[in-house]
Parts: structure tokens; sequence; C-alpha cells
């Protein structure tokens, strides 16, 4: 087992009805500071993977272990107080509270103290939602939203940071301005795990990615290497056309 | 032509208003429609009938009526204590039977299921204390003018108080403590509640006590100014739904703003087309609010 791993899955048998896995024996392993991604085509059990992890999916078989303890069937409410943070693909701020309401609702598990300096360190990190304390969440455009949904699961000042497809709907522009705010997060010592399918994107900032298909692992590598890896970027990376051609 | 019946339907609307608070949280958090909030309103009121003889009879002294009012301190502490155990009483369905049902079923089963404990409790108030009415209090209370033909009683007054107290109470609840924000949280979206780390269970757990002490205050307030019978909470079952609906479900000030226009327009009702349309007026509110503008006056979702 991987003893000094942030992060380590094993063998993990997940998914949303009983006897119908979606993940079928997937790894992986996240070392501290590093930023990993996980690629791969449509239905691979991405998100799935991730879910599994935050504990929203049930989990049939396998270990999750995060800095050493077990999380594997813990409640996802419980398992935030070990310093997970996640961030859904979709509806990941609360549109009807404000988004200092949404950040004051996430930092619940700090202590007071420490919850008013990590806002006050959030509207630093944001300055767009630092301008708009009292705007409903809701009345936020599509990349303000991913922002403080960001920014909301940092509240809890996590060892881990994971993000479901954050580029998701946004702007190239948009995507850009994600990923290079997920640089500086990393730089601040957290720890990020991320699903994408804009592979490029991400393989530009992340260290190691993996390559899941059919619930299972295909193809783990630094991200240079997997980026440049012309069999890689044929079968897993040009989206659903590439992967449906695959034997 | 008296504007009497203004103050009439304010007093009734504050008390259906208060009552939609507890219907409108249990609606959007736990996502169903809670038939038993009418009974929950009536055990308010027997328990705290029964509270209240059980203090008289043990301290005759302490029953004579405060100022101008009709009831004395033994009515205000039993209410007080029948406010948490009507919210027990809530917490005990629930785990009974909700929770279960949650577990695997539809909300349409938790509804049909919901008519089932509420016909379960309101004949259980039938078979403990008669059908017959009953009162608080024989006292007689003399009416204040208040001018252009309104008269009201000071219990009346009390009434719309208390209801002014309890909704300042709950608004600041929902938006200042932490409890509040995460019953939002839930209503609006229960898996990025848990997510942020929110005990979704906990939540549940206060929703009912809460939804309950509501009822309970709701029953109180209704046996003071009307009349306590094992039906006082399931006639108003309709009102209470016509508010929650019309203010937008989910949405507490529009409960209670819901429940002082159901409350008004059923007075008004009376006074101009006749006392036998009462029950109508809340029904015809219902259906407009339904056809115009389902999310109702201050509500988010349909």
């Amino acid at each position: 087992m991987s003893g000094s791993a942030l992060l380590a899955v094993d063998n993990l048998v997940a998914g949303y009805e009983p006897g119908v896995p979606i993940l079928r024996g997937a790894h992986l392993r996240v070392d501290a500071g590093e930023i990993v991604v996980i690629l791969g085509p449509n239905g691979a059990g991405k998100s799935t993977l991730v879910k599994a992890v935050a504990g929203l999916v049930p989990i049939a078989a396998g270990s999750i272990t995060l800095a050493g303890r077990d999380i594997a069937g813990v409640p996802a409410h419980e398992i935030v107080h070990r310093g997970l943070a996640f961030v859904p693909q979709t509806e990941n701020v609360f549109t009807a509270m404000t988004i200092a309401e949404n950040l004051q609702l996430s930092g619940h598990v700090l202590t007071k103290a420490a919850r008013t300096r990590q806002i006050e360190a959030m509207y630093v990190l944001f300055p767009d939602l630092a301008r708009q304390r009292q705007l409903a969440a809701g009345r936020l455009s599509g990349g303000q939203r991913q922002m403080l949904a960001i920014a909301r699961a940092l509240m809890i000042e996590p060892k881990l940071l994971m993000l479901d497809e954050p580029s998701a709907g946004l702007s190239p522009k948009l995507v850009g301005t994600v990923f290079a705010k997920l640089t500086d997060i990393r730089g601040s010592g957290v720890t990020i795990l991320l699903v994408e399918q804009n592979a490029r994107a991400a393989l530009a900032v992340a260290d190691r990615a993996y390559v899941l298909a059919e619930g299972q692992n295909r193809h783990e590598g630094p991200a240079a290497a997997l980026g440049s890896d012309p069999l890689v970027a044929r079968l897993y990376l040009g989206g659903m056309a590439a992967a449906r051609g695959a034997p | 032509m008296t504007l009497q019946f203004l103050a009439d339907g304010l007093v009734m609307g504050a008390m259906t208003g208060l009552g939609a608070i507890g219907v409108t949280l249990t609606y959007s958090i736990l996502r169903f429609a809670n038939f038993t909030h009418g009974d929950l309103i009536s055990w308010g009121a027997y328990l705290t009938l029964t509270l209240s003889l059980l203090i008289g009879a043990a301290l005759p002294s302490a029953g004579a009526p405060i100022g101008p009012f009709s009831f004395g301190w033994p009515i205000l502490a039993a209410g007080l204590a029948a406010m948490l155990l009507t919210g027990l009483l809530a917490l005990a369905l629930d785990f009974l039977l909700f929770a279960r049902l949650r577990r695997r079923g539809t909300a349409i089963i938790m509804v049909i299921a919901s008519f089932g404990a509420s016909l379960a409790l309101r004949s259980l108030l039938e078979f403990l204390y008669t059908p017959a009415p009953t009162y608080f209090s024989r006292e007689l209370q003399i009416a204040i003018p208040l001018g252009a033909g309104i008269r009201v009683t000071p219990d009346q007054l009390c009434t719309l108080a208390l209801t002014a107290a309890l909704v300042a109470a709950m608004h600041l609840l929902l938006t200042r403590s932490h409890i509040g924000r995460a019953m939002r949280a839930v209503s609006e979206n229960p898996a990025l509640a848990r997510v942020v780390g929110i005990n979704v269970a906990a939540v549940i757990r206060t929703t009912w006590l809460i939804g309950g002490a509501l009822a309970c205050a709701a029953g109180v307030m209704l046996g003071l100014t009307v009349q306590i019978r094992p039906y006082m909470g399931f006639d108003l079952l309709l009102p209470l739904f016509a508010a929650a609906i019309l203010g937008g479900i989910g949405s507490v000030p529009g409960a209670v703003a819901g429940g002082l226009i159901v409350g008004l327009a059923e007075s008004a009702g009376v006074q101009f087309i006749g006392a036998n349309y009462r029950a109508a007026i809340a029904f015809l509110l219902l259906l407009l609010v339904l056809l115009l503008k389902p999310t109702g006056l201050f509500g988010v979702r349909p």
C-alpha cells in the first residue's frame, strides 16, 4: 500500500445501483502538493470516481484512504471534516444565498476567527467576489459562479481539493483563468485532483494524469508524457468518436 | 358596513401564517406535503390544555388571568412546554414513519402516509378528549374599540404580537445562524449541502422540532381566540397550504404574508359573500396561485 500518499484509492468498485458497478476496480494515488488529472471518454466513470471519494456514491468494494485514514463508507458531510473539499460539476453553489452566505456556510467547520480570516483570504484570491458580497449567487455569470464554487470549497482549508470538470461550459479565456487559479491554489499548499474533458488545458497544469475507461485504469503517467503520447491521444483524449473507434 | 372583518381576518391570518411556516419548511426541506401538520396544531392545543390543567391542580393560586387577558401563567408555561412536546411528537412521527419511507419511498408515498397518520392523530384526540369543543378559559373579554367600528379583544392583540415575535425570531434564525443557513441549503440542494459538510439528518430533525413547535403555538392561539376541537387543525389544512403556496414554498416571510392574505380574504368573503363560502375562499386562492404564479409571491421553486 502507498504509505505516504495523501489520497490512495485501491481496487474501487462503486456505482449508484446495487449490482451495477460503474467503477470496476479503479486505482488512484495523489501525493501531497501534486495536481493530478483524471481523463477519459464520456461514461468512463471519472465523475463517479471523485464522487465516490467524496462519499456521494455507495462503495461495493475497495479502499479509499485520505492522509492514511480509511474514508470508504464515511458519510459525505464527515469527510469534509477530514480536509477533503469537492466542487461538483453543476449546481455547485447555493443560488438563493449571497456570496457571503455561501462562504459562511462552508466555513462552519472552522472556528469563528479562522472563518473570518479565511473569508477575507478568499476575497483576496477572488477579487471579483469581494466586489459583490451581498449578491445572490444565482445572479453570477458562469465564470464567477465557478470561482465562488472553488472559493466555497477552499473555505474548509482543505488538504485535498477535488474538482469535477471545472472548465465545463466556460469560454476558452475563462478556462485559462480557472486553471491559472488552480496553479495559484496549489502554490499555497493545497493538493488538487480534477476530472477534465478539456485534456489539453488540464495536462498543461497537471503533474500527473490517469486515463480511465469503462470504470478501470487504462494509462497513467507524467502529464507531459501522456499529452504527447499519440496512441493515448487518439484513443482517449479525442472525445467520444475516438473512444468508439477503440478496439 | 363595518370594518370589523379586517381585524378578524388579520388575527385569523396571523395564526394561519404561523402554521404555514411549518408547512413551508417541511415541504421545502423534506420535499413532501405533510398532512399531519394540521393535527400537530390540534395536538399542541390539547397538550397545552392538559398541562395547564395539571399546573392549575398543583398550584390552585396560580390560575388567575394576567391583566386584561383571559389566561394566566399556567397556560403560558404549559404552552411553552407543549411547544417542545409537539416538536418531539413530530420527531417521533418522523422516526416511526417518515424516515423509513424516505429511505426507499417517493414523495407521493410520504403524502399518503401523512394522510393516514393525520387520521390516526385526529381520531386519537377524539378518543382521549371527546369531539366536543372546549376552551382554555371561560373568562369574558371586553373588546377594545379601535375606531372605525373595529373592536379587538386583548387576547387577539396578544396573538398578533406573539406571531410577530415568532416570525421575527424565525427570520433571524434562518438568515443569521448556522443551522438556519443549513436548513436553507438543504432546501435548495441536499446533495450540495452534504458536500459542504452539513449533516442533513440533523437538519431534518431541527425542521420537525421547529415545525412542531410553531404548529403548537398556532394551536394555542387558535384555542385562545376561537375554541379547541380535535378537528381544529385539520380544518385549517387548506388555508395552511394555500398560504404556504401563495407565499412561495420555502419562504418564511412568504408563508406569513400568504397567511395574512388568506385570513383577510376569508373574512372579507364572510362579510361580502356569506359565511357558507368561507372554506371556498382558500381553495379559490390556491387555484388562482397555481394557475397564475405557481412559484408564489416569494418562492423560487414551483
